[in-house]
C-alpha cells in the first residue's frame, strides 16, 4: 500500500511539470500582457514598455519559465503582476473557500446520494425511475441556474441564507456554514444524482452476487447485508465517482464562486485570465493539479481501506 | 384460436418448437416506436433548422430593440417574453442555437475522432495501451478549467474552447471504447476472423466498433450535454460569445441581471438548456437501446402463448408419501416467474417430497431444471419476482408459507442453513473469514463478541480446518476453494440448523477436494443430525451421501427413490440417462452416453411429458397430456408412462 | 381506499416542481420581501462596488465611483470636496492661485501629519508624491503640466503650470485624486502599494481580512489627525460584479450601500431601501473616426449627422433607463457651465432624413461601424445594443464587441479596431471635460482635430469663472455641428442604501458621495 501511495506521488511530479509547462506555452499565445493591464487605459507605450521590461515580460518564454522554476525551486510561485501580492499569499487566502465549497458539495452529493440510491435500490420500479429522472435534471439543470434560482428564493424571497459572500469559519462557524448552504447546494445537484445512480446500479449487482444470498439465506439481518456488505461492496464505485465529483466541483466552483460572490480560487482564476496575470494562472494551476492529485491518492487510499486485496498487494 | 383447455397434440409440438414470428424491423422501425427517443430526435432536428435557417422559425430579429415593451413577459406577441432591451427572447433563443449546437459538435465530434481510435488501439494493441492509459490519466489530471480559461484568453473563440472540451472529455470515452472493445474482441467470432487473417484495424472499424456503438453513444450523448452545460456557463460568465450575439448562457445572465424586476427572464434561458441536455441524453438512450435490439433481434424472445405454459391441474403428485415425521415436507410446490405479458411461467411444477430428521436427500438433474429454485423457494428467497403459485413447505410441521417474510427469516440460517456452488463468490471479499462466521454466530446465539470470537475457532475446528486462528484473520482472497467451501459450512453452522441446503457443494472444487467436502458433510451430519438436502447434478456425489433422491426434469419431480435403488433400476428414462452420462458409473472402456439435446426454456416445457423430444422410448402416448407422478414399488415413484418399456429395453445402457 | 400510482405520483412531483419553481422566479416580481428591513449598524459600514481596481496604489486609481471608493477611505486629500461642493482643508490648510491666469498655485499643509506606515506629511515628501505619479499614473499629464514644484518651506509649496488650470484644485480633492499623497516611507518602496495602504487617511486597510478583487476590510486609523470625523469602526468594500446581486445582498443584510442603475431602483425602493440619484452622467456614443481614416463614410460630416438623426433619444432613455435619465444632444450635464437649452433639438429623430443623409454622402447601402462597449458603468453595453438596432434601421451595420476587461476595452480602442463606442462620462466642469473628450488621447485616439474647437478650448482654460461659461457654449455648438459624438442622454447616478445610513448626499458639483462622510445616524 505504501509503496503505492510512493508510486502515486512520483507519478505526479511529472504531471505537475507538463501542466505548468502546457499553461506556459498557453499563456505565451495569448496576445497582450499584463504590462498594459497594469499601466491602465491611458497610459503611454513607454509607459507599457518600461514596464513590461521591469515584469521580465520581454524575456522569450523558456527563459521566463526558467524563471519561475528557479522561484519554485526556492519555494515561491512569484508575485502577481498586477498588485505585486506574493501568489502563495493570495492561493492560500483563497484555498479554504474553494475546500470548503468543493468538499462540502462532494461529501453532501456522496451522503445525500448514497441515501437515495440505497433506498431506490431496495424500491420497486418507481423508485428506481425516480432516480433516473432525478439523474437527467443532475445533468440538465446547469449548476448556475440553480444557484440563481436558490437566491431568489432562499435569499430574497425567505431570507434564510445570505445571497452572496464567504465567512471564513474561524470567524464564525455558524455563519461559514450559511455562507456556504447555497453555493454547496447549487454544486452538488449533478453530484448528488451520479451517486445516486450509481450507488443503486452498484447495489443491485452486488445484491444479486452469491455471497449476498448466502448471507441472506444464513439469517443475517437485512439491515447487515444492506448497510455492512452490500454498501461495503459498493463503496469503491461510489468512491471513485466521488472522486471524479470532486475533480468536476472543482471547474464547476469557477462559475459558482461568480455567481455568490466568494472569494475562492475559481474567482481568482477567471480574474487572473482575463488579465493575463501570468505568475497567478501558473499558480493556481499548480493548486489545482495539486488538489486533483492529492485526490486521486486519497481515492487510491480509500480503495485500500475498503478492499483488503488493493491494501495487501 | 382454439378455446380447448388441452391444445391439440400438433398444435403442442408447434408451441414447443416453432420460435415465434418475429419479423426483425430496420433500425429507423424499430427507433420509431420509442416516443421519448423520437420527441428529442424531433426537438434536436428543430434545433437544427434553427441552426440554418433560424428566420424559418421567427420573424422577429433577435436584435431589434423595443423600448416600449421591454421585460414584458409572456405576451402573444413575445411568447416568452423580452429581455432589458425589449427583445424577443423566443427569438433570441433560436438564434443562439446555431452557436450552442456547434459548439456541442465540435466538442463531440473532437472527442470521438480522438478518443474512438485511441479507445480501440488500446483494446487491441498492447503496447499501445500502456501508453494510452498514461495520456488519458495525464489529460484527467489536468486542471480543465484553467485551460479552458486561458483558450478562451488566448483566443476570443468559443469554437477553440469547445474543441479543448472535447479533449478534456476524451479521456472518460477512451475507457469507455477500450474497456467494452476489450469485452468484445474476446468473442469467438473475432477470435475466427482473427484466425482468417482479417486485418486489425479492419476488424476494429467493421467488426468491433458496431458492435460497441451502444455504449459509445450514451458517453457521446453524455459528453455532448456536459459541453452544452460548459459553454453554457463559460457564456453566462461572459466569456467567449458576449453579447449582443445571442447565446444561451448569455440569456442567462441578461435574466440574472434583471431577476430583481422579471424573474421570468430566468425561465425561459434556463428551460431551453435543460431540455436540450434532456433531449442529448434521451436520445442516446433511444438509440442504444436501438443498435442493442439490433444484436439481440434474432433471438426469439419466447412464445406469448401462455395457456401451455401454466401449470396443468391434472399433474398433481398423487403418490405415496415416504415418512411420516418429516422434518421438510413439500407438497406440490409449483413456483412461477411472471412473464412479460402478465401472466404467470411456472418453473417448478407440483413438486413434493420428504425429508426426515437428519436425513440426506439429493435433488438430482442438469441445470435449468428448476432444483435451485425448488431450494430457494423453501428457503423464502425467490429471486426476482418468482412466487409460490401453489404447494405446501412445512418444516417440523409449521406451514412456512403461511409465514411472514420476518418469520420466513428467522427461520434461515437458525432452522435452515445454505450452502452455495463458487465457494470463491460465497464471502464477502471485504471482511475477514473471522469476522464473516462471527457475525452469523452473533446473530443466531446473541453472543457477545469474545464468545462469538471463540466459537468461531470451535466452528472452524468443526469443519476440519487446522489453523483456525490464522484462516479466521485471513481474507477470502488468501485462502483456497475447498477452505472457503469449509468456511461457508462453519458459516451455515453457526445457527446450529436442522436443515442445511447445499447447492452444488462440490461442483467447483477438483475432485479431491470433492470428496473431501462429501466426506465432511457426512461426518456432520453423522455427529450433529443434520438434515442435508444436496442438490447436484452429479449422481455420484449424491449416492456418496445421500438416502433418498428425488430427480428433476423441466421443473417436474420425473422420479423419486432410494438412491440405491435409483442407481441400479432407474424407473425413468432420464433417470437412467443421468446415470449413464454419469464417469463415475461408466464401464470402464465404454464410450460414455450423453442424453441429446438439452434442457428447454421453461417456455418450451410442453403440458405432456417434458422429457419425450429428447427420450428414446417416447411414444405418440408420452405427448398427449399430463404424465402424472405414480407410486411404481414401494418407496418409489415415476413420471413415465413407459416404465415397463424401460424395465424391459433399458436406455441405451 | 384512493391512492395514486406510483408513475402518476412521480409525474405528480415533477410537475409541482416545475411549477414551484416558475412560481419562485415570478412571485417575487409581486414584491413580497420577507420582513422588515435591518436597520444601519452603528459600527460597520459595507458597501459594495461592481469592480475591483486592478491596484490598490492611488497614483494608479481611476477616477469616480466606484473606484474611487477604497483611495477615499485610506488618503486623505490635499482638499477635501465636501458633499455640497464646496472645498474644506484636508492634508492642506491652505491653497489657491497667485495672480491671475490660473497659472501659480501656492500650498500649505497640515503640521503633525503622520501616514499609516509612520512616513510624515513634508513639502518635500509631497513634491515627491506629484513626481511619482507624474511617471506612473494614467492621468500623469495633469502633473506634466507642473513646470515646477518648489519646496518654499517645510510645510509649503509652490506649484508653477505649463497651460492654464482653473481647476487645480478641484484636481487635489479626493474627487479627482491627484493629491490622495502617500507616504514618503512607502514611495521608497512602490511594489508594497498594490496589496497595502499607506495614506493619512481616516481608515487603514486590514490586509489579514482583505482578499485582493473580493473583499477590501479597512480600520478606523488610530493616528488620525482629525480622529472626531471618524464614524466607523470597520468599513468592508465587497465586490460583486452584478448589480441585481449586490441587490439581494442588501436585501439579505449584508451590504448597506451600493451603486444602482434604474433597473434595480424601483425593487430598491419597493424593498424599503433609500434610493438618492442625481444626474451625474452624460452619455454618448464617440465616432472617434472623424478622419474617415479606417471607415471612410464617418469622414462624411453628413454620415455622422446621419447617425445622430437615426437615434430616437426619448424611447431609448424611457425603455433603458425608466425615470432615471433624461435625454440629452450635449456632452454636459443640464446646469453645468456651457449647457445650452436651446441645443437639445438638434438632432431630434428623424430617420428618413437619416437615410436620405446617407443617400446624399453616398451610402444609401449603408456601411459597416466596429462599436466597442464595455459596463464601466452598469448599462453601457444595453445601450450600444440599442444603438446598433437603431443604426441597422437606417442601412447601417454596427458590430458591437463586448470587452471582457477594461483593458481589452481600452486596447480595442487604442489599435483601432474600434471606430466608435459608448461612453458615460462624469459631469464634470466642461474644462476637464473638453481636456479629456476632445484633445487628443484615450478618447480620441485619431487626434482629430479642428482649428475651432482648439482655440476654443485654450480661451476657456485661461478665463475667469465668469467668461468660462460662454466660451464653452459656443464650444459646445461647435462639437454639436461637427458631430464628432451622438450624445444621448443625462443619466441619474442611482445610490441604494439602508435605512438609517445617512450622510449621502449629492449635488451637482459633488456627484461622488465620500463614505467617510456617511454616519448611522445620531
Amino acid at each position: 500500500m505504501l509503496i503505492l501511495i510512493l508510486k502515486r506521488v512520483l507519478i505526479s511530479i511529472p504531471l505537475l511539470f507538463v501542466v505548468s509547462v502546457l499553461v506556459f506555452v498557453l499563456q505565451s499565445f495569448i496576445p497582450g500582457d499584463a504590462a498594459q493591464q497594469i499601466a491602465g487605459p491611458q497610459a503611454s507605450p513607454e509607459m507599457v514598455e518600461k514596464l513590461r521590461e521591469a515584469l521580465g515580460l520581454n524575456l522569450p518564454v523558456w527563459e521566463q519559465y526558467a524563471r519561475w522554476l528557479g522561484e519554485v525551486l526556492h519555494g515561491s510561485l512569484g508575485t502577481s503582476l498586477l498588485n505585486g501580492q506574493p501568489v502563495i499569499d493570495a492561493l492560500n487566502q483563497r484555498l479554504p473557500t474553494t475546500l470548503s465549497l468543493v468538499i462540502g458539495s462532494t461529501v453532501i452529493a456522496t451522503i445525500v446520494g448514497v441515501v437515495l440510491g440505497v433506498i431506490s435500490s431496495r424500491g420497486k420500479g418507481a423508485a428506481a425511475r425516480f432516480i433516473d429522472v432525478l439523474s437527467i435534471a443532475g445533468l440538465a439543470v446547469p449548476g448556475f441556474w440553480l444557484a440563481l434560482l436558490l437566491i431568489t428564493v432562499f435569499s430574497v424571497q425567505l431570507g434564510i441564507f445570505p445571497a452572496t459572500g464567504y465567512v471564513a469559519f474561524a470567524d464564525s462557524p455558524s455563519e461559514w456554514l450559511r455562507s456556504l448552504a447555497l453555493p454547496v447546494a447549487a454544486l452538488s445537484l449533478t453530484g448528488v444524482t451520479a451517486i445516486a445512480k450509481q450507488t443503486r446500479e452498484a447495489m443491485l449487482d452486488v445484491q444479486a452476487s452469491d455471497f449476498i444470498r448466502n448471507l441472506r439465506a444464513n439469517g443475517i439481518p437485512e439491515s447487515a447485508i444492506v448497510f455492512r456488505h452490500a454498501l461495503r461492496s459498493s463503496a469503491v464505485r461510489i468512491v471513485t465517482i466521488s472522486g471524479l465529483l470532486f475533480i468536476g466541483a472543482l471547474g464547476g466552483s469557477v462559475v459558482i464562486e461568480q455567481v455568490f460572490g466568494l472569494p475562492g480560487l475559481g474567482t481568482l482564476a477567471v480574474s487572473a485570465t482575463t488579465s493575463k496575470d501570468l505568475p497567478m494562472i501558473q499558480g493556481i494551476a499548480v493548486y489545482f493539479t495539486l488538489i486533483v492529485i492529492v485526490v486521486n491518492l486519497a481515492t487510491d487510499i480509500a480503495y485500500g481501506w475498503i478492499n483488503p486485496k488493493v491494501r495487501t498487494s | 384460436m382454439t378455446s380447448s383447455p388441452t391444445p391439440a397434440p400438433d398444435s403442442t409440438t408447434w408451441i414447443a418448437t416453432q420460435p415465434r414470428n418475429r419479423r426483425r424491423r430496420g433500425p429507423l422501425a424499430r427507433f420509431i416506436r420509442k416516443p421519448l427517443g423520437v420527441a428529442a430526435a424531433v426537438l434536436l432536428l428543430l434545433g437544427v433548422v434553427a441552426s440554418f435557417a433560424p428566420s424559418l422559425l421567427t420573424s422577429i430579429d433577435p436584435q431589434a430593440a423595443d423600448f416600449a415593451n421591454v421585460l414584458s413577459g409572456p405576451t402573444a406577441a413575445h411568447w416568452l417574453g423580452t429581455d432589458s432591451l425589449g427583445r424577443d427572447i423566443l427569438s433570441r433563443i433560436i438564434y443562439g442555437t446555431g452557436p450552442a449546437l456547434l459548439g456541442v459538435l465540435i466538442a463531440v465530434g473532437v472527442a470521438a475522432l480522438v478518443a474512438i481510435p485511441a479507445g480501440l488501439a488500446a483494446a487491441m494493441f498492447r503496447p499501445v495501451d500502456a501508453v494510452v492509459t498514461r495520456l488519458n490519466d495525464l489529460v484527467m489530471s489536468i486542471p480543465g478549467i484553467i485551460v479552458l480559461l486561458m483558450v478562451l484568453a488566448l483566443s476570443g473563440s468559443m469554437n477553440w474552447a469547445m474543441v479543448a472540451v472535447g479533449l478534456l472529455t476524451a479521456p472518460g470515452l477512451v475507457r469507455v471504447v477500450r474497456s467494452s472493445a476489450a469485452t468484445v474482441t474476446e468473442e469467438p467470432y473475432i477470435a475466427a476472423a482473427r484466425v482468417f487473417g482479417v486485418g486489425k484495424w479492419k476488424i476494429a472499424f467493421r467488426h468491433v466498433l458496431p458492435r460497441i456503438a451502444g455504449p459509445i453513444l450514451v458517453n457521446v450523448s453524455l459528453i455532448a450535454a456536459n459541453a452544452l452545460v460548459t459553454a453554457a456557463g463559460l457564456n453566462f460568465l461572459g466569456l467567449g460569445l458576449t453579447p449582443p450575439t445571442p447565446s444561451w448562457g448569455g440569456l442567462v445572465a441578461d435574466g440574472a441581471a434583471v431577476m430583481n424586476q422579471q424573474p421570468w427572464t430566468l425561465v425561459p434561458s434556463g428551460g431551453v438548456i435543460a431540455i436540450t441536455v434532456i433531449a442529448f441524453v434521451l436520445l442516446g438512450d433511444a438509440i442504444r437501446d436501438v443498435t442493442a435490439e439490433g444484436w439481440t433481434a434474432g433471438r426469439s424472445k419466447g412464445a406469448s402463448i401462455t395457456r401451455a405454459t401454466t401449470v396443468p391441474a391434472t399433474s398433481s403428485d398423487d403418490a405415496v408419501i415416504e415418512s411420516a415425521d418429516a422434518l421438510l415436507r413439500v407438497r406440490d410446490l409449483s413456483i412461477a416467474f411472471p412473464d412479460a405479458d402478465g401472466s404467470a411461467r411456472s418453473v417448478v411444477q407440483s413438486v413434493s417430497f420428504d425429508i426426515g430428521a437428519g436425513e440426506a436427500v439429493g435433488i438430482v438433474g442438469e441445470s435449468g431444471c428448476g432444483k435451485t429454485i425448488t431450494g430457494l423457494g423453501v428457503l423464502g428467497m425467490l429471486p426476482g419476482g418468482a412466487r409460490v403459485v401453489s404447494g405446501s413447505i412445512q418444516l417440523d410441521g409449521v406451514e412456512l408459507l403461511e409465514l411472514s417474510p420476518r418469520e420466513r427469516a428467522a427461520v434461515r440460517g437458525k432452522t435452515i442453513a445454505f450452502v452455495s456452488q463458487e465457494p470463491m463468490t460465497a464471502l464477502d471479499p471485504l471482511f475477514t473469514v473471522g469476522y464473516q462466521i462471527s457475525q452469523a454466530v452473533r446473530v443466531h446465539t446473541g453472543a457477545s463478541r469474545k464468545r462469538a470470537a471463540a466459537r468461531t475457532l470451535e466452528l472452524l475446528e468443526q469443519v476440519r480446518i487446522v489453523d483456525p486462528k490464522r484462516v479466521a484473520r485471513s481474507y477470502p482472497h488468501e485462502i483456497s476453494g475447498g477452505m472457503a467451501q469449509r468456511v461457508s459450512i462453519a458459516i451455515a453452522l453457526a445457527g446450529a440448523p436442522r436443515l442445511l441446503i447445499a447447492d452444488e457443494p462440490t461442483t467447483a472444487l477438483d475432485v479431491t477436494v470433492q470428496a473431501e467436502i462429501v466426506a465432511l458433510l457426512r461426518t456432520l451430519q453423522e455427529e450433529t443430525g443434520l438434515a442435508v438436502m444436496l442438490i447436484s447434478h452429479d449422481l455420484g456425489v449424491v449416492s456418496a451421501l445421500c438416502e433418498r433422491a428425488v430427480v428433476m426434469y423441466a421443473g417436474q419431480a420425473v422420479e423419486r427413490a432410494p438412491v440405491g435403488e435409483l442407481m441400479s433400476t432407474p424407473l425413468h428414462p432420464y433417470s437412467a440417462g443421468l446415470l449413464s452420462a454419469n464417469p463415475h458409473f461408466a464401464t470402464p472402456g465404454s464410450r460414455l452416453q450423453t442424453i441429446p439435446g438439452s434442457v428447454p426454456p421453461p417456455d418450451k416445457w410442453p403440458v405432456s411429458c417434458h422429457f419425450a423430444d429428447r427420450c428414446a422410448l417416447a411414444t405418440e402416448a408420452c405427448r398427449v397430456g399430463p404424465i402424472p407422478l405414480v407410486a411404481v414399488a414401494p418407496g418409489r415413484a415415476s413420471r413415465c408412462v413407459r416404465v415397463d418399456a424401460l424395465q424391459t429395453e433399458g436406455v441405451a445402457r | 381506499m384512493f391512492h395514486l400510482s406510483r408513475g402518476r405520483s412521480l409525474r405528480l412531483i415533477a410537475i409541482t416542481a416545475a411549477v414551484a419553481a416558475a412560481a419562485a422566479l415570478t412571485g417575487c416580481s409581486s414584491g413580497s420581501s420577507g420582513g422588515g428591513l435591518a436597520e444601519q449598524s452603528p459600527d460597520t459600514l459595507r458597501i459594495a462596488i461592481s469592480s475591483p481596481p486592478a491596484s490598490l496604489d492611488p497614483a494608479l486609481a481611476g477616477n469616480g465611483d466606484p473606484l474611487q471608493i477604497l483611495y477615499e477611505l485610506a488618503y486623505d486629500p490635499l482638499i477635501y470636496q465636501l458633499p455640497d461642493g464646496s472645498f474644506a482643508p484636508g492634508l492642506a490648510t491652505e491653497w489657491g492661485f497667485v495672480g491671475e491666469g490660473n497659472k501659480v498655485f501656492d500650498l500649505t499643509l497640515r503640521e503633525g501629519v503622520t501616514f499609516t506606515d509612520g512616513g510624515e506629511l513634508t513639502a518635500e515628501g509631497v513634491k515627491a508624491y506629484f513626481e511619482y505619479y507624474g511617471s506612473v499614473s494614467g492621468f500623469g499629464s495633469r502633473v506634466q503640466n507642473f513646470e515646477s514644484i518648489d519646496v518654499t518651506g517645510p510645510l509649503s509649496l509652490r506649484i508653477t503650470l505649463k497651460e492654464p488650470n482653473p481647476q487645480l484644485a478641484y484636481m487635489l480633492t479626493q474627487d479627482l485624486g491627484t493629491g490622495n499623497v502617500i507616504s514618503p516611507v512607502a514611495l521608497e518602496n512602490v511594489e508594497t502599494l498594490g496589496t497595502s495602504t499607506a495614506g493619512a487617511g481616516q481608515y487603514v486597510l486590514d490586509e489579514t481580512k482583505t482578499v485582493a478583487n473580493q473583499t477590501y476590510v479597512f480600520t478606523a486609523n488610530p493616528d488620525y489627525w482629525n480622529p472626531d470625523a471618524i464614524n466607523w469602526e470597520t468599513i468592508e468594500v465587497k465586490v460583486l460584479a452584478n448589480t441585481a446581486a449586490a441587490l439581494s445582498a442588501m436585501r439579505t443584510n449584508q451590504i448597506d450601500y451600493m451603486f444602482g442603475s434604474a433597473k434595480e431602483a424601483e425593487a430598491a425602493e419597493e424593498a424599503g431601501f433609500n434610493v438618492t440619484t442625481e444626474p451625474y452622467l452624460f452619455g454618448f456614443v464617440s465616432l472617434l473616426d472623424r478622419g474617415g481614416e479606417v471607415v471612410p463614410a464617418l469622414g462624411d460630416l453628413r454620415v455622422r449627422q446621419a447617425l445622430n438623426y437615426a437615434i430616437d433619444r426619448d424611447s431609448l432613455v424611457s425603455g433603458l433607463f425608466g425615470d432615471y435619465a433624461s435625454p440629452s444632444q450635449q456632452l454636459l450635464l443640464p446646469g453645468a457651465d456651457g449647457y445650452d437649452e436651446s441645443l437639445e433639438s438638434a438632432y431630434t429623430y428623424d430617420p428618413d432624413k437619416a437615410r436620405a443623409l446617407l443617400a446624399e454622402a453616398g451610402y444609401a447601402d449603408g456601411f459597416t461601424i466596429p462599436m466597442a462597449a464595455y459596463n464601466l458603468q452598469p448599462g453601457e453595453t444595453d445601450v450600444a445594443q440599442a444603438i446598433a438596432s437603431y443604426w441597422d434601421a437606417i442601412g447601417v451595420t454596427t458590430e458591437v464587441t463586448v470587452a471582457q476587461t477594461i483593458n481589452d476595452y481600452a486596447q480595442m480602442i487604442l489599435n483601432k479596431e474600434a471606430v466608435s463606442t459608448v461612453f458615460e462620462y462624469g459631469g464634470q466642469p466642461f474644462y476637464l471635460v473638453a481636456t479629456q473628450l476632445l484633445a487628443p488621447g484615450f478618447f480620441n485616439p485619431f487626434n482629430s482635430t479642428d482649428p475651432e474647437i482648439s482655440a476654443l478650448i485654450a480661451e476657456g482654460a485661461a478665463a475667469n469663472s465668469d467668461d468660462a461659461p460662454a466660451i464653452y457654449k459656443e464650444l459646445q455648438a461647435e462639437v454639436q455641428k461637427e458631430a464628432w459624438f451622438a450624445p444621448f442622454a443625462s443619466i441619474d447616478k442611482v445610490v441604494i442604501s439602508r435605512p438609517g445610513l445617512e450622510g449621502i448626499q449629492m449635488t451637482p458639483d459633488s456627484l461622488n458621495p465620500n463614505p467617510v462622510f456617511f454616519s448611522a445616524g445620531n
